[in-house]
């Protein structure tokens, strides 16, 4: 009777286990209902353009106390400021930003806000919606204080004009003058 | 009753535990040097030396160490420091004989005229035609060794310290001898 009595609560443990799993898996469920797999697209500005934008972030935002820091987001890697762990010794203020660098600040960059981002690409949105713009111009609370001047800044300029795919080289070059 | 209240004040007390951590984890004072214009050379000042800190009454605006090299820790004595921040305005300060320098803020109890820059600011050292200009600018921070540190070469700490202020790449001048401290930090 003892057998039986063990035999029926293991079977019944067997098949509460099997119920769980079962509906777990049920709520992850990567398919549409139309049959296709659910995959989120995110928009974003051109990467070889940014090649020339880098350098206003990395100067205007990614001094080592300040964003050049492994501890905080958007952070950015440079020349001058935090590098990318590395065996070719590069290290802070010894040789130029690498394109490694330049491809990470880029992934920083779009990655901050992937579906602000999307929305302004897909024109939704305006940059100025993005945090990379709404921090340094003090449209929202930042630690670091204006980074940009409220109108006019060539910084700004550079940024939308790469949102925008028309890349204002001139804006970019001023920005970094002087920084 | 009087252990009881004493214990709900110090868990009330306002403190900043990062700054508590950053404090303790610095080299202690050097027993012979005197707390003063000379202590710590090559440390982070205003983490002591700021609002909240320690020395929160004596502040500064901005401070930090002249050294003479890169490899060594020897202070660079009467060296200029000229900043100027994004505003236009300007500063200049010298170096004591341990390398020292340091900027009242306002309302600081330290002696001396104040200055309270708007960050970005960007400096310059100079001494007997020798000048060396940071090449970025400072974003926020007030302490030169915050960032200005010796890397410890085995830790990721090599990838985001540019080591401590240098105004010689060579051949320095020879130390202060009228120094009252030794004008090398260590024993």
């Amino acid at each position: 009777m003892k057998r039986l009595l063990g035999a029926v609560l293991a079977a019944a443990a067997i098949g509460a286990l099997v119920s769980i799993m079962s509906s777990t898996s049920a709520c992850i469920d990567f398919n549409e209902p139309d049959g296709g797999v659910r995959a989120t697209t995110i928009l974003a500005p051109d990467q070889t353009a940014f090649q020339t934008v880098s350098p206003v972030f990395e100067r205007r935002c990614g001094t080592l106390d300040c964003h050049g820091q492994e501890g905080r987001p958007l952070r950015i890697y440079s020349g001058l400021g935090l590098r990318l762990p590395n065996d070719a010794g590069n290290f802070p203020g010894t040789t130029a930003t690498t394109p490694d660098e330049i491809t990470t600040n880029y992934r920083t960059v779009i990655g901050l806000e992937p579906e602000e981002m999307t929305r302004v690409i897909a024109g939704e949105d305006v940059p100025r919606d993005l945090l990379i713009l709404k921090k340094p111009l003090m449209l929202e609370a930042h630690k670091g204080g204006p980074a940009f001047a409220p109108s006019g800044d060539p910084g700004e300029t550079c940024i939308t004009s790469w949102i925008d795919n028309a890349l204002d080289k001139n804006a970019c070059n001023q920005a970094v003058a002087g920084f | 009753m009087r252990h009881a209240i004493l214990a709900i004040l110090a868990l009330v007390s306002c403190s900043d535990p990062v700054r508590d951590g950053q404090i303790s984890a610095l080299p202690g004072e050097n027993p012979n040097i005197p707390v003063g214009e000379y202590h710590r050379a090559g440390q982070p000042c205003v983490l002591c030396h700021g609002p909240g800190g320690p020395a929160a009454d004596a502040s500064f605006a901005v401070a930090g160490t002249i050294f003479a090299d890169p490899t060594d820790a020897v202070g660079v004595d009467q060296a200029t420091v000229a900043f100027t921040d994004t505003s236009g305005s300007s500063f200049t300060t010298t170096t004591d004989c341990v390398g020292n320098f340091f900027i009242p803020r306002p309302g600081s109890s330290v002696p001396g005229a104040t200055w309270d820059p708007q960050f970005p600011i960007f400096v310059r050292i100079f001494k007997n035609g020798v000048s060396r200009t940071m090449q970025g600018q400072i974003g926020r921070e007030r302490s030169c060794a915050n960032c200005h540190n010796d890397p410890l070469p085995t830790s990721s700490q090599i990838f985001s310290s540019v080591g401590h202020i240098a105004l010689y790449t060579d051949n320095p001048p020879p130390p202060s001898t009228t120094c009252p401290v030794p004008p090398q930090v260590g024993p």
